[in-house]
């Protein structure tokens, strides 16, 4: 079964953006190039009929992407002479690569729809202790990072 | 309708782009964004098994969310690992940081 017109779109506009991430030349650039990855993958859960996801990942995702654009528009550093003799042979080992375990798993089974919200609500009652270690490892790292900053400003201030 | 085969396609092509970057690059912040980049692959991936294939049922769910905090973390991680690079001046090169020492 071929794809359509629309998902062909999305791919496109996913896959060129990962690409101008590597490719261009300024780091903000780059940054603006990953908001349009992100907004691809997005197009893509809501194709899947995954709007919940689609939305999670936009609230994720945009809030981790402001915090970059700032970093990448405050660096003044411009991006190093970028080498395609390194990229391009890598990128092309790296697919085939990928596509040969894709191929040698042989595994295409048929649609299972399910709903991601009903999973969520036994997801969240069985899993809880997983929760709670998730947001235990997200604050110890906002910590540790205040910590690494405190240094920091210990040497400005 | 597409199938599976399909949308894992998408997320080969968005690793291998990612991996490609990442060991052509040398830049902190790029090699940050291609990982997350990866993040978004894997996301798609488990996305699709959702809707085409075997349900991952509420373990998916709570990989799903894994991958979410990671990738949260690993931002705080950047810009902490930025601000302490640009205070000892060593740039935003990573093949200069050749010890794991504070």
């Amino acid at each position: 079964m071929a794809p359509d017109l629309f998902f062909i779109a999305i791919s496109m506009i996913t896959i060129g953006a990962g690409l101008a991430v590597f490719l261009s030349r300024r780091l903000l650039h780059s940054v603006i190039a990953l908001t349009f990855a992100f907004i691809g993958s997005a197009l893509v859960f809501i194709y899947l009929g995954q709007t919940f996801v689609a939305l999670l990942q936009l609230f994720v995702f945009v809030g981790g992407l402001s915090t970059y654009l700032i970093v990448a528009v405050a660096s003044e550093a411009a991006k190093e002479n970028f080498s395609y003799v390194r990229f391009v042979p890598m990128l092309a080992m790296i697919i085939l690569g990928l596509s040969t375990l894709l191929a040698v798993s042989g595994y295409y089974p048929g649609r299972v729809a399910s709903s991601f919200v009903a999973m969520s609500a036994s997801a969240i009652s069985r899993y809880y202790p997983v929760l709670f270690m998730l947001g235990l490892l997200l604050f110890s790292t906002v910590i540790g990072s205040i910590l690494v900053m405190k240094r920091f400003l210990k040497l400005v201030v | 309708m597409i199938i599976l085969p399909y949308l894992l396609g998408l997320c080969i092509a968005l690793i291998a782009i990612a991996l490609a970057g990442i060991a052509a690059h040398r830049n902190l912040i790029v090699i940050m964004l291609g990982i997350e980049l990866i993040f978004v692959a894997s996301t798609i991936a488990l996305v699709s098994f959702f809707s085409y294939g075997t349900s991952p049922g509420p373990g998916g769910i709570m990989m799903l969310f894994s991958i979410w905090t990671v990738a949260a973390a690993e931002i705080i991680t950047v810009i902490a690992l930025y601000v302490f690079m640009r205070s000892r001046g060593i740039g935003f090169d990573v093949s200069k940081l050749s010890r794991l020492k504070w």
